[in-house]
């Protein structure tokens, strides 16, 4: 043993090296066959995934190719190392200093010849890079290059050219051309170790990171500090000088070439760690421990040994996409249920689901898997890769359902955290205050960013999980087989489908609280009663196993069968790229974009290419429409046009088509409602909440939803009553135009802030604060004019009795609240404002929403005094809608006025 | 001075060198000419006109405020292809250089603005055409 290790001491590294070299050009050889140069990229994958031996030749090739490259470099040094006089003559020292160069490139065509997305761009590095060579920059370029998008020029230099350069200069230099037996042997041992454990890489074609091989990557950081690549040129230039002269036989050149060199090489070596362990995409600094790390740094470690049992593999056809083959569809070939356009034979497995497309072997195919694809956090590497979606997920993180803008500002302005309700603090910002607190308990749950952890179809209780929350559908037979095999997801014959079909369901679950807008559509209003109350009633509805829903009526374009789609458009619900500070200003249809007289359209070749895709797959040629243009932002309605001058609207999902009407003239025909909003006339009822109380309770089992753990201490909410009412109107004032409304009590509230932080200062916070709603209650007839002019909810007063009484000729309105007095402010608990009166301060969650100003209070009651004695039809009334101010002068001296 | 009789060594040596030279010659002709061929291509790409920035081969369309440009999704600093782009500027992703929407250089290493190209709208089938 002891006479085995020293016999392999005594092989010098330069042997080593030829060895090396020697199993590379034999393995080069046979790779030749399985090697297709025409599509480089794809026979490579096919020799990963279906070719076992292919593979280890593949792997032989490479390690013994790198290891030489190694060996070489000790040879160079441990040459240096030496004292003695140089015994090479000085031609034959210059020609193997330039050999390092044709070795270099031997190395680098080899990288090339993968096609992958790493070599792409370091062809492209090349490229620019020598020509930057004064004279001969283009012709050094296109002589190793060739052709752009063509690699038989680096094909023939890699397996002629340059290989019958490096074995002259290796026969020139050492007299051999054949390897000692035992270091043959040896290097062959090692080789084929290391090429059945760990295969040559292949990029997967997705990921941004992108490097060079490990040789280049000091230099790829060293590139990244100079602006002048030319300066880079003229240092390797010094450095094969430096090499040049280290090889000089005079003490006073090679001493100080050789130092240099060594300080050089060191740095390289530190460029090199940098560059391979701690730089990601675009060059940035990664850390191991920062997020991505082993996908942006590492790759996801895309290096298994060789499957032979690949070898086996019968079924050898729809297994490529995206011009590569791919190992997963081997194993789940025939899997049905997916779309057109997300068929594995289309998109492959590994583009949403990651893993590692590149091998047969379960385990290492399964490495670094996403399980979901389409939760916004792995969205950027699944739906929105370059090839799939990216315009898509680059903008749903500003989608206000994802960054929750307007919930986050208002609760801390609601929590007297922040001044107003109009900061820009997204969930990213979330921190541990009261507020933040409240929201990591209570709110964020709805945040689309949230992960999907679980199979299955989203019902009433899912929340978030990005691209999921609304594109994943589960057929019948899928769910069966969820259901029947559950843990078994790997197994599955039916995938879910992920599709354009998003129904009310998809929205219920985030929608069904707070404003509960997916709920009033459907005509269900949220009750504080116990599902034990409601056992063997009916007119109940039970959501997510305890929270009872009690039915009103629903919106009439649900009960024609339209559903939440149909309204709402791919930019409303995705993003348009733009962060809102509130819903409303993200949401872009209004009610007098379809139902008009004059619409506004676009034609089919004026559409954005996602607008008119997304027409043609649900539609097929619509290219004849005229589509209605939105007013707000300028965006088409795909499923609404205009045909013969009559608006028409396709069902989504139904494609049932409906005749869109225009406004009735009630609506039109005066002047003094034209800044009614058609909501705040056509909205039948809105859920309105009075009286909540909020309190820290340390002792409360909780769980932190962006943590994502469980936690002991967190806020409870205890709720006051809910009821299904007519909203009231609040005037919204943008610039000098003001609008009204429909509002609803949305936070009279209170806040023990103390229970939370214990500062025995801070005192109860207590709020009476009305929110802008959009119930989605809308019924076909209006309001009448009672139900505002005389109605005391309407008005901001709040329920109970509101009574004109004309007494000695003198005319007044008398409120008699419903609810007591609040201790907190004196009023009413329901009401926004005293009767006849006026609130400064906070009155809203918006900065831009007020309640109805005493002067308006009072045109609208002196109207409301008229309607006590003239019906709303009467002519009377009529002509005051025309003309108010000539109808009351001229009114008869019977008529007692309130003000 | 007498003539130096010229020996077989060195025979070859100037019949390599003229034959190299030609080589040389030939070889920087096809090169200048695949230059000059590639400069009179004509490109035509698709256009959203919905789409802000449309990252396509070797070109990226930005179609900012009613404002389109051209311009060479290669990075000026090695030629990296662009494909990203991250709080609104187009980042390389081979060293990092950053682009403002306007191919403006606004991070190194790259100094130089993107190549923007000239083009022309055939709004008739929706697609920019570029002059190589």
């Amino acid at each position: 043993m002891k006479r085995f290790f020293k016999n392999i001491s005594e092989i010098t590294f330069g042997r080593w090296s030829l060895a090396l070299f020697f199993i590379a050009v034999i393995s080069g050889i046979i790779l030749i066959i399985p090697y297709d140069v025409n599509a480089p990229y794809k026979s490579i994958s096919e020799i990963l995934v279906l070719k076992p031996y292919a593979s280890l030749v593949r792997n032989i090739h490479y390690w013994s190719s790198q290891i030489f490259l190694l060996a070489l470099f000790i040879h160079l040094f441990e040459y240096f190392r030496k004292k003695e006089p140089v015994r090479l003559n000085g031609s034959i020292w210059f020609r193997l200093t330039l050999g390092l160069i044709v070795i270099f490139l031997v190395m680098f065509t080899g990288f090339l010849l993968k096609g992958d997305a790493d070599a792409l761009q370091a062809r492209q590095i090349f490229d620019n890079l020598a020509k930057e060579i004064p004279l001969v920059g283009n012709l050094v370029s296109f002589f190793v290059l060739g052709n752009e998008g063509n690699f038989q020029f680096i094909y023939i230099n890699h397996v002629a050219t340059f290989t019958i350069i490096i074995v002259y200069i290796i026969f020139e230099h050492s007299r051999k051309i054949r390897p000692g037996y035992k270091e043959f042997v040896l290097s062959s041992i090692v080789v084929l170790i290391a090429a059945l454990l760990v295969s040559a890489p292949l990029h997967d074609g997705f990921s941004d990171s992108v490097k060079g091989p490990w040789y280049f990557v000091g230099l790829q950081d060293l590139l990244h500090w100079f602006s002048h690549p030319a300066w880079v040129l003229v240092i390797l230039a010094v450095i094969l000088l430096l090499v040049y002269l280290a090889g000089d036989k005079r003490v006073e050149i090679w001493f100080p070439a050789r130092r240099i060199l060594l300080l050089v090489t060191l740095v390289y070596f530190i460029l090199t760690v940098d560059g391979l362990f701690f730089r990601g995409a675009a060059w940035k600094i990664v850390l191991p421990w920062d997020k991505d790390y082993a996908y942006e740094v590492l790759g996801e470690s895309k290096v298994s040994g060789v499957c032979f049992s690949a070898d086996t593999v019968t079924e050898k056809t729809g297994i490529t996409a995206n011009g590569r083959v791919e190992g997963c569809m081997v194993c789940h070939n025939g899997v049905k249920g997916f779309t057109h356009s997300h068929n594995p034979q289309a998109t492959g497995c590994f583009s949403c689901h990651g893993g590692n497309p590149f091998t047969f072997d379960k385990n290492n195919a399964h490495k670094g898997m996403v399980l979901f694809p389409g939760n916004l956090s792995n969205a950027g590497r699944s739906c929105g890769t370059s090839q799939c979606h990216p315009s898509i997920t680059g903008r749903i993180h500003s989608n206000i359902m994802n960054s929750l803008t307007g919930m986050i500002n208002v609760d801390r302005y609601v929590f007297n955290e922040q001044s107003s309700p109009d900061g820009n603090a997204t969930v990213k910002d979330i921190h541990h205050t009261a507020a933040d607190e409240h929201l990591r308990n209570l709110c964020v749950r709805c945040h689309l960013g949230n992960d999907k952890t679980e199979p299955g179809p989203v019902t009433e209780k899912s929340r978030g999980g990005g691209c999921l929350a609304c594109h994943l559908n589960y057929s019948e037979k899928a769910l069966a087989l969820l259901k029947n095999n559950p843990g078994e997801n790997g197994n599955i014959k039916f995938h879910p489908s992920v599709d354009l079909n998003v129904n009310d369901n998809h929205c219920f679950g985030c929608h069904s609280r707070s404003g509960r807008i997916s709920a009033n559509y459907e005509g269900w209003h949220e009750t504080t009663l116990t599902p034990e109350e409601i056992k063997e009633k009916d007119g109940y509805r039970l959501v997510e196993g305890s929270r009872v829903f009690t039915y009103v009526k629903d919106d009439v374009h649900h009960s024609l069968g339209l559903e939440c789609v149909d309204c709402h458009t791919s930019y409303e619900l995705m993003g348009d790229g733009n962060y809102y500070r509130h819903e409303e200003l993200q949401q872009d249809v209004s009610c007098s974009d379809c139902h008009t007289k004059s619409p506004d359209t676009v034609s089919f070749a004026d559409l954005d290419d996602e607008s008119a895709i997304v027409a043609s797959l649900r539609f097929g040629n619509v290219s004849d429409r005229k589509f209605i243009r939105i007013s707000k932002h300028k965006r088409p309605l795909i499923n609404v046009f205009v045909k013969k001058d009559t608006v028409f609207l396709e069902g989504k999902n139904s494609r049932k088509i409906y005749n869109v009407k225009p406004p009735s003239t009630i609506c039109e025909r005066d002047n003094v409602h034209k800044d009614v909003s058609c909501t705040a006339c056509h909205t039948s009822w809105a859920p309105t909440c009075i009286g909540c109380h909020n309190a820290y309770d340390p002792s409360e089992p909780a769980y932190d939803m962006i943590a994502r753990k469980e936690k002991t201490g967190g806020w409870v909410e205890y709720v006051g009553d809910n009821y299904a009412l007519p909203p009231t109107l609040a005037v919204r004032k943008t610039g000098l135009k003001k609008e009204i409304i429909p509002a609803v009590p949305g936070m009279i509230l209170s806040i023990d802030i103390s229970s939370f932080d214990k500062k025995l200062h801070d005192s109860l916070i207590f709020h009476r604060l009305y929110a802008p709603v959009s119930p989605h209650t809308i019924a076909k007839k209006g309001r009448n004019c009672k139900s505002c002019h005389n109605n005391p909810l309407a008005l901001g007063y709040g329920s109970g009795k509101l009574d004109y009484i004309v007494k000695n000729g003198r005319g007044y309105w008398k409120f008699t609240p419903l609810f007591s007095k609040n201790s907190n402010d004196g009023l009413p608990e329901d009401a926004w404002i005293p009767f006849l009166g006026e609130r400064k301060g906070k009155v809203s969650t918006r900065s831009d929403v007020f309640p109805l100003s005493v002067t308006r209070q009072k045109r609208m009651l002196t109207v409301g005094a008229c309607l006590t004695c003239h019906d709303e039809n009467s002519e009377i009334m009529i002509n005051a809608l025309y003309d108010f101010n000539k109808t009351f002068n001229n009114r008869s001296e019977r008529c007692v006025v309130p003000f | 001075m007498a003539r130096e009789k010229l020996n077989r060594r060195g025979f070859f040596r100037i019949t390599a060198g003229v034959l190299f030279a030609g080589f040389l010659g030939l070889w920087g002709k096809i090169v200048n000419k695949e230059i000059e061929d590639s400069k009179h291509n004509i490109i035509r790409l698709p256009f959203d006109k919905s789409r802000k920035i449309t990252f396509t081969g070797d070109f990226i369309i930005v179609n900012d405020k009613d404002n389109l440009n051209v311009y060479s999704s290669h990075c000026t600093h090695l030629g990296c292809v662009i494909k990203n782009i991250e709080n609104g500027k187009f980042v390389c992703p081979c060293h990092g250089s950053e682009y403002s929407l306007s191919g403006k250089p606004l991070k190194g290493p790259a100094v130089k603005p993107l190549k923007k190209y000239d083009f022309e709208l055939d709004k008739a089938h929706g697609k920019i055409v570029v002059k190589g």
